[in-house]
């Protein structure tokens, strides 16, 4: 098999990805079979090269490291999960980087161009709830990861990347009709983890940025009754803050972006035992089914 | 004893949100932000228009007990939003009761 050499559109940005190793090839094959291509002329955002270890390593145990710009943020991984740190390694990439937009940890759905965002600390359940939401839902996806809010337009850039799926969520996930899942990684740094392909209608919008209109912030809890109350703009906006990547990086303009978003949006705390509890809350949030939205 | 707001601070408030009674309050400075109560939005607001404010004067303005009102500003200066200035020597806010203007 070639060596990966390619130019990725994953907007809003233009990645370089350089790999000779086979099981980023079939995670590209799997998740970015139609990701828009580009030439090495563009202007690359992240130049990215997921490459062998050295030495031993090569043939015992062997590793894939991440590698941005020549630096490598992280410690090597397994090279079976060669895909999985392309995607924890170009999250790192968008919340790192300054590229003149407020990164935040959040999963990102739209009905048409009303995006709800839903900010949460790991494991609160966001991708679970995002993948229920576009599977189950008609919503798009915009990222099940980061929010990504331009100042100059007041909106989230779409982000369309698999979702990441983690443990207990991935059989939950697996159940929902027209998901397509790739392999289950066992025992990685995160427990079992696999990826759910972004469907290709979000992939289809991914031009198309979204306002927030609902900012929730969702709490799976074992057996818990079903439960939704709104929140002052105040409170969302310390909690976001925290979930913020570079809000100290964006200063001012990203105080006002981040206020302009909640001006604009109702926010709400939802706490879940299952999914159906968590479609019928968002829905009673937002007042739709998402079923027939216009694109 | 005057009150001022701590040199350095380029604050700036968030929207007046409805049903959101507290402030967000912003300092481009350094990056950092607070949550503040309706009386502290008013200090600061005062402190920005008149630049010092004697704090017997201040404490009077608010619609607290004078202890409540004076763990306010304690609280503010401890947040490093607010300073105390002596004849022209910039000090900690006081918090107790006894301040030796």
């Amino acid at each position: 098999m070639l060596p990966i050499d390619t130019v990725l559109h994953i907007a809003p940005y233009t990645v370089r990805l350089r790999s000779p190793l086979v099981g980023l090839q079939h995670h590209l094959d799997t998740f970015y079979a139609n990701a828009p291509r580009g030439s090495t002329q563009d202007f690359i955002d992240f130049d990215v090269q997921v490459l062998p270890a050295s030495g031993l390593r090569r043939w015992w145990h062997p590793q894939a490291r991440f590698v941005l710009d020549g630096e490598e943020p992280f410690f090597p991984l397994p090279a079976e999960q060669a895909g999985p740190l392309f995607e924890w390694g170009m999250n790192w990439c968008v919340a790192q980087r300054p590229l003149g937009q407020l990164v935040m940890h959040a999963a990102v759905v739209a009905l048409g161009d009303d995006a709800l965002m839903a900010p949460g600390f790991p494991g609160a359940g966001k991708s679970t709830l995002c993948s229920a939401l576009v599977h189950l839902a008609g919503w798009r996806l915009l990222s099940d990861e980061l929010a990504i809010l331009d100042p100059a337009v007041g909106a989230l850039l779409p982000h369309p990347r698999p979702i990441s799926l983690k443990n207990a969520s991935i059989p939950v996930v697996q159940a929902f009709a027209g998901v397509r899942l790739g392999p289950v990684y066992r025992d990685t740094r995160k427990g079992d983890i696999t990826h759910a392909a972004c469907p290709a209608g979000s992939l289809c919008m991914a031009d198309r940025p979204a306002k927030v209109r609902w900012v929730v912030f969702p709490r799976f809890e074992t057996g818990a009754a079903p439960h939704c109350e709104a929140l002052s703009r105040a409170e969302a906006f310390v909690l976001i803050s925290e979930q913020s990547f570079n809000n100290e990086r964006m200063g001012e303009v990203g105080f006002d972006a981040l206020c302009a978003l909640l001006t604009g949006a109702e926010c709400f705390e939802m706490v879940y035992g299952s999914t159906d509890d968590a479609l019928a809350l968002v829905r009673q949030i937002t007042g739709s089914d998402g079923k027939g939205a216009a694109p | 004893m005057l009150i001022v707001i701590a040199p350095g601070r380029a604050l700036r408030w968030a929207p007046r949100w409805p049903c959101s009674p507290d402030a967000v309050l912003f300092d481009a400075s350094s990056g950092d932000y607070w949550v503040l109560s309706s009386e502290g939005r008013r200090v600061l607001e005062w402190l920005q228009a008149e630049l010092a404010v004697e704090r017997d004067l201040l404490l009077s303005r608010l619609s607290l007990l004078t202890e409540a009102a004076e763990a306010m500003l304690a609280s503010l200066g401890a947040a490093g939003l607010l300073v105390a200035m002596v004849d022209g020597v910039v000090t900690a806010v006081p918090s107790g009761v006894a301040a030796d203007d």
